[in-house]
């Protein structure tokens, strides 16, 4: 392994998946016990107006509520949650974050340069 | 029968509800800026009547939705959620999404935190278990997004007709404690629960 920083091709390769990576880490939190819903990162309204645009041009439809980026230091992760009020969020944020970084050491790529999980509701 | 006394409760006009009872506003913008806690204060919505009387509406069916879904629910077998509801639900979480306030984390490369909008839904809901009361508007004072600062949340709330607000505060003010005790790591040096209204009928014919 090289020293580079893992880049986002890099990790959908080892997955070796026919979705992309930020479909794949948002299926994956979706399991994480206590996260019941994976809210978009990014404005959603816009990014269904495209969606809605690329359905109605026949081109691939993809709405990413995980945002991944290739950072100077590595790939970074951007995600915000919904956690059952079952017990306490803060706990529930720290197993998303551990999730996440676990998908990447099981595929066999360093962990991400940066990792943000945010929780948009509780309850 | 006179004019005065006839006019029949499904009548257009009767819902403080209706688009020609909310003086230029809209549903959406109301209960977006309900969602808001009434943050920051549009002056254009307090000052108007309609407006006052279409959110009173609102923070009622905020108040009465849930019991009646709960009951709904268990009449009928479980459907597939809409694709429409989980959109709205996006929508809503970014619109009130606020300020980030930090969670503690381990390891250096991790950014965790809850965000405002979920702690404001967090208090709300605290006053929706309660009875004889609901929750008109909150807000967090202090400087959230730096870790261990003192935080003052401020409960605004307005009481029915009937209910002791002396008990309802001291419920309420416990239940906010404990719930943020238990989701946020916020230092919160105080909860200040102030009734905005303190005889709301509990049944008003709006319908």
């Amino acid at each position: 392994m090289t020293d580079d920083p893992a880049s986002i091709t890099d990790i959908e390769d080892a997955a070796d998946a026919d979705d992309d990576l930020p479909t794949l880490l948002t299926r994956m939190l979706r399991q994480v016990n206590g996260v019941h819903t994976v809210y978009a990162t990014k404005p959603i309204v816009p990014t269904l107006v495209t969606a809605v645009v690329e359905f109605v041009k026949n081109e691939p439809v993809g709405v990413h509520l995980v945002s991944v980026r290739d950072g100077d230091e590595g790939v970074e992760i951007e995600a915000c949650i919904g956690v059952t009020g079952d017990e306490p969020a803060p706990d529930v944020c720290r197993r998303a974050h551990a999730a996440l970084t676990d998908f990447f050491v099981q595929n066999g790529q360093p962990e991400p340069a940066a990792i943000s999980v945010n929780i948009g509701r509780v309850g | 029968m006179s004019d005065s006394t006839s006019a029949p409760r499904h009548e257009p006009g009767v819902s403080p509800l209706e688009p020609q009872n909310l003086q230029g506003h809209t549903i959406e913008e109301l209960s977006d800026y309900l969602d808001r806690g009434r943050e920051p204060r549009d002056a254009s919505i307090e000052t108007s009547p309609g407006a006052q009387h279409a959110l009173a509406a609102l923070s009622r069916l905020r108040t009465i939705a849930p019991r009646i879904l709960e009951a709904e629910a268990k009449a009928k077998p479980p459907e597939n959620e809409s694709w429409i509801r989980r959109i709205l639900d996006q929508i809503g979480v970014q619109a009130s999404a606020g300020r980030d306030i930090p969670i503690r984390a381990d390891v250096p490369t991790a950014t965790l935190s809850i965000s405002e909008g979920a702690v404001r839904a967090l208090v709300r809901e605290v006053g929706d278990d309660l009875e004889g009361m609901f929750v008109e508007r909150c807000r967090l004072q202090g400087d959230v997004e730096i870790a261990g600062s003192p935080v003052t949340v401020t409960v605004e709330i307005s009481v029915f007709r009937g209910t002791d607000p002396a008990t309802v505060i001291e419920e309420l003010r416990s239940g906010v404690v404990d719930a943020l005790a238990l989701h946020t790591e916020l230092n919160v040096a105080d909860v200040t629960v102030t009734v905005r209204h303190p005889d709301v009928p509990e049944t008003e014919e709006n319908e």
